[in-house]
């Protein structure tokens, strides 16, 4: 997996600011400044999708024995998920899910309002990004969430409480890419809250030494 | 015996036109019996007022804007008081310019910061906010700015206007006092009926215009273009109802609903279109590449609803290119592609690792000697 993610980032790095003609990461919106200045919302909103998660699995219990759970067999594989989880799938996956497919999608269904309705693009943004309307980023929101859900959805054996506490993360996830116009929030907010799970196993298993305890 | 004007210490202005001063008025003619000129004659002949004030031009009818219009309400100007002005222009003996008795100053005291109460009545209204300093009647300033012009010139204006017609009902004094103190405008509840122009084509009756105007002076010959006399310019057949109206004594103060009449009367009138061939010939001599026609040859109107064919492409707007909001579906669709390349990277890196025996699955290095020498030292998997 961290093969698949660093050979396709390298490629779009080599390929993508020779068609935007401008940095990949200005393309996507990393806009890294405006996560800092909202940094303690942003932890705040991964606070929520832990307490979500919570809930979910009061009331929706995943099965126990679930792919990912065999994952972590090995005190040294739980280490490196834990490490992968934090660091890489974050970043790799909000790339893919928050920006390129919720911008691609935003924009595809206010064009496609554009023509049939003949009103004239809005114009770019300072920083030349689209400006999308409010009900084009609904649609795009819920369009990137669920094949982010199904994308997950292995790892937990389809079940319907881990898909539906996916999707609202998911949701979370595209509110705070959209509402600070920033690719790194929606990746700090996952990074933070991909932590938070993974810290709760580590304090329930001693440190990933009782896996039993799972 | 004219009698000096009463001193008003509330009027800021009062002493603008010198106490004691003779109270001839400013309207005083030439005629009248008085050595010194008048003061209008003295007001024309130093400081020349403006065309559109006076009526020059062979205009008599000022034009004086009535909603900023304002007028000095201060005693009238006479002759020692205008004489005085230009002397010293400004300098005008006030309510804070006399002279006060040094008796009565009050003892100084740690109070002293503070102005005595009659010395803040003087400068505060009733409400206690300060009161706003009026423009002193210099005659540059009153000449300069119509709307403190003298109560006498302006109404002489305002009778000169009145004589002459088409102007708008002026408003009365009453409303232009309040126009002057409050400083509103005060909109005239009649409408005037607006002169109809007198320019008709060439070749059509004369216009009769009930009064002589600038505009009505204009000959039909004014109006077409220079160079060109009435009887070069291209004669213009109007319609019936249009020689009609046209042919019409156009009266000054034609009324709005003879205007409303004329216009439906013109709107009635079908104008004829010119004959098919003349279009063809016309969209021929221009070029244009919209000339459409049927397969027997003739060309195709609307009337025959035959030419649709190429309606949306000349009715489609030339459309603004935007630069391209990235990333979009196609950039989508790259990244689709890397993502599936890397895919296959992956796989193959991942089969020659284990080609290369770099790594193994738990079953094959459990029976791979490759794996179980050097792991034989490190604790067993569990």
């Amino acid at each position: 997996m961290a093969a698949l993610y660093l050979i396709t980032f390298g490629a779009a790095l080599l390929i993508f600011p020779h068609l935007w003609h401008r940095g990949f990461f200005s393309g996507v919106q990393w806009n890294g400044p405006a996560t800092l200045i909202r940094f303690w919302p942003l932890l705040t909103a991964a606070f929520v999708c832990f307490a979500l998660a919570m809930v979910d699995e009061l009331l929706l219990p995943g099965p126990t024995n679930a792919p990912i759970d065999k994952l972590f067999d090995t005190s040294a594989s739980a280490w490196l998920l834990f490490g992968f989880g934090v660091t890489f799938a974050p970043f790799f996956e909000e790339i893919i899910f928050r920006g390129f497919l919720l911008p691609a999608l935003c924009t595809a269904w206010d064009w496609a309002v554009e023509e049939s309705t003949g009103k004239p693009a809005p114009a770019l943004d300072a920083n030349g990004h689209p400006q999308w309307s409010i009900f084009a980023m609904a649609i795009g929101s819920v369009a990137t969430s669920i094949p982010f859900a199904l994308m997950h959805a292995e790892q937990t054996a389809w079940s319907l409480g881990p898909f539906l506490l996916l999707f609202a993360v998911s949701l979370v996830l595209c509110w705070a890419r959209l509402s600070t116009r920033s690719l790194a929030a929606s990746v700090v907010v996952h990074a933070s809250y991909n932590f938070l799970l993974f810290s709760l196993m580590l304090l329930g298993t001693e440190g990933f030494k009782h896996l039993d305890k799972m | 015996m004219n009698k000096p004007p009463e001193f008003d210490p509330r009027d800021p202005n009062a002493g603008s036109a010198g106490a004691g001063s003779p109270d001839k008025g400013p309207s005083s003619s030439p005629g009248s019996g008085d050595e010194l000129p008048s003061l209008e004659a003295l007001l024309r002949s130093a400081f020349p007022i403006p065309d559109n004030l006076a009526g020059g031009n062979g205009n008599p009818a000022p034009s004086i804007p009535e909603s900023t219009t304002r007028f000095w309400e201060g005693p009238p100007l006479t002759e020692d008081s205008v004489l005085r002005g230009i002397a010293s222009a400004g300098d005008v003996p006030g309510p804070a310019n006399q002279p006060t008795d040094e008796t009565a100053k009050p003892a100084k005291s740690g109070m002293n910061w503070l102005q005595p109460p009659e010395k803040i009545a003087e400068r505060s209204t009733p409400r206690g906010r300060r009161t706003v300093k009026r423009i002193k009647p210099g005659l540059y300033g009153n000449l300069a700015d119509t709307g403190s012009l003298p109560r006498d010139m302006l109404k002489d204006a305002r009778s000169a206007a009145n004589e002459t017609p088409h102007q708008p009902a002026r408003v009365e004094d009453a409303e232009l006092k309040a126009v002057g103190s409050a400083g509103e405008a005060v909109i005239p509840v009649e409408i005037p009926p607006v002169a109809p122009a007198n320019f008709t084509a060439a070749g059509t009756n004369k216009p009769q215009a009930a009064h002589d105007s600038p505009v009505s002076e204009l000959e039909p010959a004014d109006a077409v273009e220079p160079g060109l006399s009435a009887d070069i310019a291209p004669p213009v057949e109007p319609p019936d109802a249009t020689a009609a109206i046209a042919a019409e004594p156009q009266s000054a103060h034609q009324s709005a609903e003879e205007i409303v009449g004329t216009t439906e009367a013109l709107s009635d009138q079908s104008i004829p279109l010119p004959s098919v061939e003349e279009l063809a010939r016309r969209l021929e001599d221009v070029g244009s590449p919209t000339l459409l026609t049927v397969a027997d040859g003739s060309v195709a109107t609307e009337a025959g609803a035959e030419p649709q064919l190429f309606q949306s492409f000349y009715k489609t707007k030339p459309r603004i290119q935007q630069p391209p909001r990235i990333p979009h579906l196609g950039h989508l669709v790259i990244l689709i592609f890397l993502a599936a390349l890397g895919l296959l990277g992956s796989s193959l890196l991942t089969r020659s690792a284990l080609h290369f025996h770099l790594w193994a699955s738990r079953p094959s290095r459990m029976r791979s000697r490759t794996f179980t020498i050097p792991s034989a030292a490190w604790p067993p998997c569990t």
